[in-house]
């Protein structure tokens, strides 16, 4: 009595749509490689950094410097972090990550980065968050010292202004995400500043703090 | 006309495999006996439906030795297509059924 | 009509099948003309006529075509499929990309019995005593693991060599990507070494450090600095209770 099974259409896609699905869980899983979907990489250099896990406050499509670059802003109780990812050969990958220890109290945590690639505008981001609530404006603003001539001249380069209603919240606290076209860190190297001043309704400065966190990434 | 043959086609086809496992050929010798030659469908016609049924998952095919001696594509009735079976039977009691009452209903109002 | 025109008609509307399933409908057609020719014959008719015949009551091959036809219409089973069997072959290839992750995986799966015993940070001479120990802390989602110290001379120095590892809780998960970067011996007076060593990958990461220590010193601290706290193990040095 020999058997020879027939397969309809709907069994061949169902045992080829499940050896995908395995075939994509052990590539995951095993190599660490093949994300299917750009929060996986982002959860990879999490990992990587022991910050735990966060969630996402905002997600930013970047197509300036990589057509399918992404940058994320996400944050849980003691980090803030922007990391980026794209769409490789390989899936999704993370570009960069600045993750912030914002463990310690102070009224304004906050980073930025630069991502250039050749021919393409640079792309400048500041990032952070607002712990003090006494805070109703913020200003950030990026400028590089000028060492032209003997004492360094302030250059201001751009500057954003953001209200507290501007603020994203996530998870009871205040975040900012800001992005700029028009800063070309590579011509001001190491004299490149950012700092963010916050001050109440009534104009009283709370606090002007230097960011220092932060870093330059160039891609080919 | 020609959808609502196909519909009745699908019923008996369902019907014969809800007995055994048949082949294409089995099953349209196996119609003519049971319904004494009333069906007398173009042959050929019941493998659309035998293959549409297998598509859907009602029935799942395989090739094995007939008692001619010759391999021949069996089909056979999933559970799926139980349970189509059981409705389209429903189906046809209440279409049946009311042909009858108007039928019925037509002779008393004479 | 022949036999194979027959045939031919009823698979001429079917070309969105593939060729398999355009094959199965021929060869179950063919072989029911088989029987029913088979039938005929048996009754004595003409091989010619029966042909005819069974070909006649097998119906209209362009209507069968049509409706076989409409029978593959279903909502996409084809290129749901096909675009499974490309995903697979496209991750095939990745992993085979990144076959250099399998490292990364093993060590991961290893590192948890079988830590490396060597990390050369310029060794320590005149070794007095060494001991294997497992402290472990857990630290989000890895597991920080001492595993041997050791005492003896480095540099011209009494001194002491903590070796330890991170790995994650689960077998091939992702590690931290540096323990060496964020740990700091200390012995009790609050010193550190002034170097140390580290490798590792993304399954496991491994550090050496050292501290000076003096006789009658009984411990030494680990401390792992992970965002939001500071981990402080304490490490029994080997032979504490010795006198000089």
């Amino acid at each position: 009595m020999k058997k020879t099974k027939m397969s309809s259409r709907r069994r061949r896609t169902l045992r080829r749509v499940l050896i995908a699905a395995a075939a994509v869980l052990l590539a995951n899983r095993i190599f660490w490689v093949g994300f299917l979907f750009p929060i996986q990489a982002i959860r990879h250099y999490e990992e990587r950094q022991g910050t735990g896990r966060t969630a996402v406050v905002r997600r930013d499509w970047a197509p300036e410097i990589f057509k399918t670059g992404l940058v994320y802003l996400t944050e849980n109780k003691n980090v803030t972090m922007l990391s980026g990812a794209r769409l490789t050969l390989y899936g999704w990958m993370e570009n960069f990550g600045v993750p912030l220890d914002c463990t310690e109290e102070e009224p304004i945590h906050g980073g930025w980065w630069g991502m250039s690639r050749q021919g393409r505008d640079p792309l400048f981001y500041v990032f952070g968050r607002v712990d003090d609530p006494r805070i109703d404006l913020l200003t950030v603003q990026v400028w590089y010292e000028d060492w032209a001539g003997f004492k360094a001249v302030r250059r201001d380069i751009f500057s954003w202004g953001l209200e507290r209603e501007d603020l994203l919240e996530k998870d009871g606290r205040s975040y900012f995400l800001l992005k700029s076209r028009s800063v070309k860190f590579g011509e001001y190297g190491s004299n490149l500043r950012t700092t963010v001043t916050g001050v109440d309704l009534a104009g009283n400065v709370i606090t002007k703090m230097e960011l220092d966190g932060g870093g330059f990434s160039s891609y080919s | 006309m020609k959808k609502q043959a196909i519909e009745h086609t699908r019923l008996l086809a369902l019907s014969l495999l809800a007995g055994e496992d048949m082949y294409g050929y089995q099953m349209i010798v196996e119609l003519a006996r049971r319904s004494n030659h009333t069906f007398d469908m173009k042959e050929g016609t019941l493998y659309p439906v035998l293959h549409g049924l297998e598509q859907e998952g009602f029935v799942e095919a395989y090739r094995k030795q007939a008692p001619t001696g010759r391999e021949r594509k069996y089909y056979h009735l999933t559970r799926k297509g139980q349970g189509a079976l059981r409705e389209e039977e429903a189906a046809w009691r209440r279409y049946s059924g009311a042909v009858n009452d108007v039928l019925r209903g037509g002779a008393e109002a004479v | 009509m022949t036999r194979q025109e027959f045939l031919d008609q009823v698979l001429s509307p079917l070309g969105r099948l593939t060729a398999q399933e355009r094959e199965n409908v021929r060869r179950e057609l063919e072989e029911h003309v088989e029987d029913r020719m088979e039938a005929l014959l048996e009754m004595g008719w003409d091989a010619e006529l029966a042909e005819e015949r069974c070909l006649e009551a097998m119906g209209d091959p362009a209507e069968i075509g049509r409706e076989m036809a409409r029978q593959y219409r279903g909502k996409g089973w084809l290129w749901l499929g096909r675009a499974a069997v490309v995903l697979t072959v496209v991750v095939c290839i990745q992993a085979l990309l990144g076959v250099g992750m399998l490292g990364a995986a093993w060590d991961s799966l290893t590192v948890r019995f079988n830590p490396p015993r060597t990390i050369s940070i310029g060794e320590l001479k005149n070794v007095e005593a060494e001991e294997e120990l497992d402290i472990r802390a857990e630290i989000g989602n890895d597991i920080l693991r001492i595993y041997q110290v050791s005492v003896g001379e480095k540099d011209g120095q009494r001194a002491a060599m903590v070796l330890a590892c991170a790995y994650d809780r689960w077998p091939f998960g992702i590690v931290v990507d540096s323990l060496f970067g964020r740990s700091e011996l200390w012995n009790e007076r609050g010193e550190t070494g002034t170097s140390g060593g580290g490798s590792g990958n993304s399954g496991a990461v491994c550090a050496a450090l050292w501290a000076p220590v003096e006789t009658g010193d009984t411990h030494v601290i680990w401390e792992y600095r992970a965002i939001g706290e500071a981990v402080r193990l304490e490490i029994p040095l080997p032979g504490g209770e010795e006198a000089a």
